[in-house]
């Protein structure tokens, strides 16, 4: 009956649960001749007994003393050649580092090597105690960059040189060339403008913000009016007046670059997976930033304060923007170059809009002083909008 | 005014520059500051500690290949707990005074060298063990590589046995069946061999080879073994009610107290516990609210075991009961598919618990799939298909992934998220396909998806499952 307990007992892993994978990192640059190998502090036990005390528990202190032991471990299982000569690898101090799967222990080397385009990668590291173990390598040269995986039964990895940068052995590779890099550039800078435009929220909350400024210029009419120079022309007058084009611009010019300052922060920062906010949270936040602009432009009192409220609300929209990158973009070694395009294309599509909104605001100057109204209805309908919206995104 | 104005341009475009400095390094993990020496950097879990002590299995190996200036000593450090340590063996690193005192007591910690088939038989049985309660893939790992560097004289029935449960955990399906054949070559009557056998054969959809391998263990096995076994491929094939009635009846028999007496309590659970887990898959199939106490009674004879936690879970949410899926799943960072099924209830309830939302879990999925895909592995072709649907709504991706798995197992959970995947990519041919694959089996499922008012149950599910619950 023992017998059949033990069978009993191996039996349910039918399914695959097996989940905590063991992966050694290899970074390697060609051109600064510098890498890095990360090691999971789990797959370094493996190595060398860390747990000295047999507490359960592996310290930093415990893994210093390892130190140098595993580092000659890693130079056993770990060549680079450039040429056909194996490069001279000199290690730097190790420091923790942090990956989806845990801690990891991060060995930093630079490389002496001879000039070549011929690079080479033996690693062997925890293959004689894991076959399934794998080592997942992010190469960088001077004409591209791409990711390779090193298994037991192919331990070798020809980095591709620069003349052909998408080799057969690394389907995942990207060639960053500044052809492909331009490409990029350009499709994210599209992808910007196009969503800016459909993301009639944004645009929304803008123009609420500077509804205020077709105030000043229609008042900038009375005042151009009670001046009789005719020396200079009427454009000339209306940007010398005190309440006039000048301020206006001037006004317009700070709330746009405060929103822009603070979207392109936090789209950066979200982008590059330093803060990351909730896509549900952050909808409903941009639908009532764009009531709450509307409720400041119907209070004149409060309208000295929107290049706060444009800052504030600013950083939530640059999530919001974001979240729409991260959609678009499933690679993560494009993603320096897609945040540029992106966020070149989201001012572009802001500017256009703004130099299209003024001239015909200032058109219509002397209507919109008759209509007295229409600026409050506007407003009126702005936090209306606000409010349906974020009571629709409401989870 | 222009002045403040053109200091705003400078800050925004300072702003931009420092974010695409940093997106240079963003890839990479940066290097962390030195902590305090105390600072724990890993709580060694069962496996782990299981792994360091096994760790010489492998023999010197560990040492043998170091360079030449190190070898001398420094490879010999820990081989069959004897210490030799050589002042100036290591290199390039100031080494603290104790330094030897405490390799030597790392060395002294009962290490496992197994020499005997026999030894190595408990060991690799002890390794499985703990992956079925941890999951944790490295020992899997450690136990091929032992299994693999045996001379094939040194192979017996039993170690070859284990090595397809290896292959069998890993999906390599075609390596452990032809293991599994081997051994039954040599010991016809190996009842454990057999067994898995049919496990694996019920697993790729090959019912009819099953169904025999069920037979076969009539004669070795106690009845509620190879009724459970047979029940299930009969499940698989149509006869469902069937098949259910009659396993619950012989059940209600064999758990009896005059019967439970009978074996020791160990096995018996086990055997208990299998057919809890084949009652509820069975229940569930054809969908019966029972499912939920058989998932129940399986969790209670077994805790600790994943396949049943996973099962409960998922037919948790299935049913709406997201309490019961966030207790099953707290606490297992580890395991993908209860990180899935609790991001789903997370976000359905939309709580967020200190660090234990929704999107620290969906960001957490993100980067398992990412690196799946760095390491081309499809071993989690599963997992990495639900996460693709469910959480990062990549329908046509998850539909490639959730086809390879087709490709190399069969299980209802497996069809079910094929199908899914189907319906929300929009791909009519390869639902029909798998349908096609179903009606000449015979298989139906109570929750396969239909393809006409799938559409909109799909999106229901994420918006409000509770208005399903039986």
């Amino acid at each position: 009956m023992n017998k059949l307990l033990v069978f009993l007992l191996l039996w349910l892993p039918l399914t695959a649960m097996a989940h905590k994978t063991s992966n050694g990192f290899v970074y390697i640059d060609t051109q600064t001749r510098s890498g890095r190998v990360d090691l999971a502090v789990a797959d370094l036990l493996r190595i060398t007994p860390l747990d000295n005390n047999a507490d359960g528990k592996v310290t930093w202190e415990e893994l210093q003393l390892h130190t140098p032991y595993l580092r000659n471990y890693i130079i056993a299982h770990l060549q680079i050649s450039a040429a056909g000569s194996e490069c001279l690898l000199q290690w730097q101090m190790p420091a923790l580092t942090a990956h989806a799967e845990g801690y990891f222990l991060a060995f930093p080397f630079s490389m002496g090597c001879p000039a070549s385009k011929a690079w080479q990668l033996r690693y062997t590291l925890l293959f004689e105690r894991d076959a399934l173990h794998r080592g997942l390598v992010r190469w960088q040269n001077a004409n591209g960059e791409g990711l390779d995986v090193i298994s037991p039964d192919e331990p070798e990895l020809l980095l591709p040189d620069g003349a052909s940068s998408s080799s057969a052995s690394s389907s995942l590779s990207v060639s960053a060339s500044f052809a492909s890099a331009l490409r990029i550039l350009h499709d994210y800078f599209v992808q910007g403008v196009h969503h800016l435009l459909v993301g009639y929220d944004h645009i929304l909350f803008l123009m609420a913000l500077l509804l205020p400024v077709m105030g000043m210029l229609s008042s900038a009419q009375s005042s151009v009016a009670s001046e009789n120079a005719s020396t200079s022309t009427w454009l000339q007058r209306a940007w010398a007046s005190e309440k006039g084009l000048r301020p206006a611009v001037f006004d317009t010019l700070r709330v746009v670059t405060l929103f822009t300052l603070a979207h392109s922060m936090t789209l950066a920062l979200s982008a590059l997976d330093i803060v990351r906010m909730s896509g549900t949270l952050i909808e409903v936040m941009i639908a009532l930033s764009v009531s709450a602009a509307g409720v400041v432009a119907l209070i004149p009192s409060w309208h000295p304060y929107r290049g706060v409220i444009a800052f504030g609300f600013g950083l939530v929209h640059g999530f919001g923007f974001a979240n729409v990158l991260f959609e678009l973009s499933p690679s993560v070694s494009q993603r320096v170059v897609a945040l540029a395009g992106f966020n070149l294309g989201v001012e572009a599509g802001q500017a256009g809009i703004i130099l299209l909104a003024l001239p015909m605001s200032f058109a219509l100057r002397f209507r919109l002083r008759r209509w007295v109204w229409t600026l409050p209805a506007s407003a009126y309908a702005i936090v209306l909008c606000g409010l349906v919206w974020a009571w629709q995104r409401w989870p | 005014m222009t002045k403040k104005a053109r200091m705003f341009a400078i800050c925004s475009g300072g702003w931009l520059a420092c974010g695409l400095a940093g997106a240079a390094w963003a890839d990479i993990p940066p290097m962390l500051p030195a902590p305090a020496a105390d600072t724990v950097v890993l709580q060694l879990s069962a496996a782990e500690q299981w792994l360091q002590r096994t760790a010489s299995v492998m023999g010197e190996s560990a040492g043998s290949d170091l360079p030449n200036s190190v070898n001398a000593a420094a490879s010999q450090v820990i081989a069959n707990g004897t210490v030799a340590v050589t002042e100036g063996a290591f290199t390039g690193g100031a080494i603290k005074a104790g330094t030897h005192k405490n390799i030597a007591q790392a060395a002294a910690q009962d290490v496992i060298v197994p020499e005997t088939p026999a030894e190595l038989q408990a060991w690799v049985e002890q390794s499985l063990r703990l992956v079925e309660e941890t999951g944790d893939q490295r020992i899997l790992g450690q136990a091929l590589v032992v299994l693999n560097a045996l001379p094939t004289t040194e192979l017996t029935p039993n170690l070859r046995r284990l090595r397809a449960n290896v292959y069998q955990s890993l999906h390599r399906f075609d390596e452990a069946v032809s293991d599994l054949k081997a051994v039954l070559v040599q010991q016809g009557d190996d009842a454990q061999a057999v067994f898995l056998l049919a496990t694996v054969q019920l697993a790729q959809g090959h019912y009819a080879q099953a169904g025999e391998a069920c037979r076969a263990l009539l004669r070795s096995m106690p009845i509620l073994i190879s009724a459970s076994c047979g029940a299930t491929v009969s499940a698989r094939t149509g006869g469902a009610q069937n098949a259910y009635e009659k396993l619950t009846q012989l059940y209600a028999r064999q758990a009896a107290p005059q019967n439970v007496g009978a074996n020791p309590p160990e096995s018996n659970t086990a055997v208990l516990h299998f057919a809890q887990v084949s009652l509820a898959e069975i229940a569930e199939q054809i969908g019966l609210p029972d499912a939920k106490n058989w998932w129940q009674l399986a969790l209670q004879s077994r805790p600790q075991n994943l396949y049943a936690r996973i099962g409960a879970a998922n037919y948790a949410w299935q049913s709406g009961d997201i309490e019961t899926v966030l207790r099953l799943t707290q606490d297992r960072d580890d395991v993908d598919a209860l990180q899935l099924l609790r991001f789903q209830a997370l976000t359905l309830q939309g709580r967020s618990a200190g660090t234990d939302n929704a999107d620290a879990v969906l960001l957490r999925l993100r980067e398992r799939v990412d690196t799946a895909q760095w390491r081309q592995d499809t071993l989690h072709a599963r997992d990495q298909a639900g996460i693709l649907l469910f959480a990062l709504h990549e329908a046509s991706k998850a539909l490639t992934l959730a086809q390879i798995n087709w490709q190399q197992q069969r299980e209802p959970a497996d069809t079910r998220l094929l199908l899914q995947a189907a319906i929300a990519a929009g791909r009519r041919d390869a639902y029909d396909a798998t349908m096609q694959w179903l009606d000449r089996v015979k298989q139906t499922h109570a929750q396969y998806p239909v393809w006409r008012v799938a559409m909109s149950r799909i999106e229901v599910q994420s918006h409000s499952l509770e208005s399903d619950v039986p």
